[in-house]
């Protein structure tokens, strides 16, 4: 059994993949706690054997990450493909909660890994997930908007909510982006009409499978403690106790 | 519905889509502005745009609502300067407005998504309150 408050996000950077990790980052700092062991595996170690390292090394319960993908597959950096349906990573995912910001992998890789391959629970997109782009990534709100919507399981999961719950939060945070861009602050932004229109798209395409009474914590509450380092030319992926370290491999 | 909450409903609207087409009557089309105008003048023509908006309807034949969506679509893209971008297969796809454009005309697999988040939106503007 995978161990609770243990956590794996996979951050991949190039392919427009910056615009979904940099909103993924802020809400893992946003949710550090003293009892979680969070690993992330950015950039160039978002690759298949360094992610297959920290599994065995902390045993997740959560493994999230962005990446490209198909009905059946699932890529990380440079789209080197990571999982497909029934392959040996796919049987990885056995008793997680697997949350993948990717096209198409909601249709076919998805339900197979809830019903074949033994995961608790899965979040993802069914069609293409499509988000608005004319800044760098991190830079302006409008580019990060999809993500925030998408990754609000992510926060919901990390706050103790039930995988459920996270989920019926994901859809009402698609609401709460729209409404900004419709008639909220947002609705002067020059091109708030294609920001809202690939909400709406995400929105529709937005499906989870499996238990819904699951978490991934067995702590809930504001986050408690805080330590994020980053290193440079150490091993790709460290988890140490209970603290992030964040490893890029030069 | 009285022409009070026409006049507020047509104030709750962003400002980008007071003069964009969005509701029709016997095949035609009115922005919320042409609309809130009939109303005043309390024509026939503003009963009928009235009851649309009481109704939370843009429209009275489906056919007419989808044409109306990629009216929409085509005017505001052709205006827009950002790109969309699709995480799909090995690489992702980037579609520049004019991509977009091509992709409703052609009534791609894109293009229909567009088309319906479009048809959404005008359902959720018709029944802003």
């Amino acid at each position: 059994m995978p161990n609770l408050n243990a956590f794996l996000f996979i951050t991949p950077e190039q392919h427009y993949l910056m615009y979904s990790s940099v909103v993924l980052r802020e809400i893992m700092a946003q949710n550090q706690n003293v009892a979680f062991t969070m690993a992330e595996a950015p950039g160039g170690s978002a690759m298949p054997d360094p992610i297959n390292r920290a599994l065995a090394e902390i045993d997740p319960i959560l493994f999230a990450g962005c990446g490209h993908g198909a009905k059946d597959t699932w890529t990380v950096e440079c789209t080197t493909v990571y999982m497909q349906t029934g392959d040996s990573n796919a049987r990885r995912m056995a008793g997680r909660i697997v949350v993948l910001n990717s096209c198409l992998v909601g249709s076919e890789l998805g339900p197979s890994l809830v019903n074949d391959m033994g995961a608790l629970a899965f979040f993802g997109s069914r069609e293409p997930f499509t988000f608005y782009v004319r800044e760098g990534p991190g830079v302006a709100y409008p580019e990060k908007s999809c993500f925030y919507a998408e990754w609000q399981s992510i926060d919901s999961l990390l706050k103790g909510k039930t995988a459920g719950q996270s989920q019926a939060e994901r859809l009402a945070r698609y609401d709460q982006e729209i409404e900004y861009w419709t008639t909220g602050a947002g609705a002067g932004y020059e091109d708030s009409y294609m920001v809202v229109r690939a909400l709406r798209i995400d929105k529709d395409i937005a499906v989870f499978y499996g238990q819904e009474g699951v978490t991934v914590s067995s702590v809930s509450g504001e986050p408690a403690w805080n330590v994020m380092a980053t290193a440079a030319g150490l091993s790709p992926i460290i988890a140490v106790g209970t603290a992030i370290l964040l490893a890029e491999v030069t | 519905m009285t022409l009070e909450l026409v006049e507020a409903w047509f104030n709750k609207l962003p400002e980008a889509e007071k003069d964009l087409p969005l509701l029709m009557v016997e095949r035609v089309a009115y922005t919320p502005r042409q609309t809130l105008d009939q109303v005043r003048r309390d024509t026939s023509l503003g009963k009928s745009l009235q009851s649309l908006i009481e109704r939370g309807s843009f429209g009275t034949l489906a056919t007419d609502e989808l044409n109306l969506a990629k009216i929409r679509l085509k005017e505001q893209l052709s205006r827009s300067t950002g790109k969309v971008v699709e995480l799909q297969g090995v690489a992702p796809r980037v579609l520049t407005p004019l991509d977009l454009i091509s992709e409703i005309d052609r009534n791609t697999p894109t293009g229909q998504r567009w088309i319906k988040a479009e048809m959404e939106q005008m359902q959720a503007l018709v029944r802003i309150r």
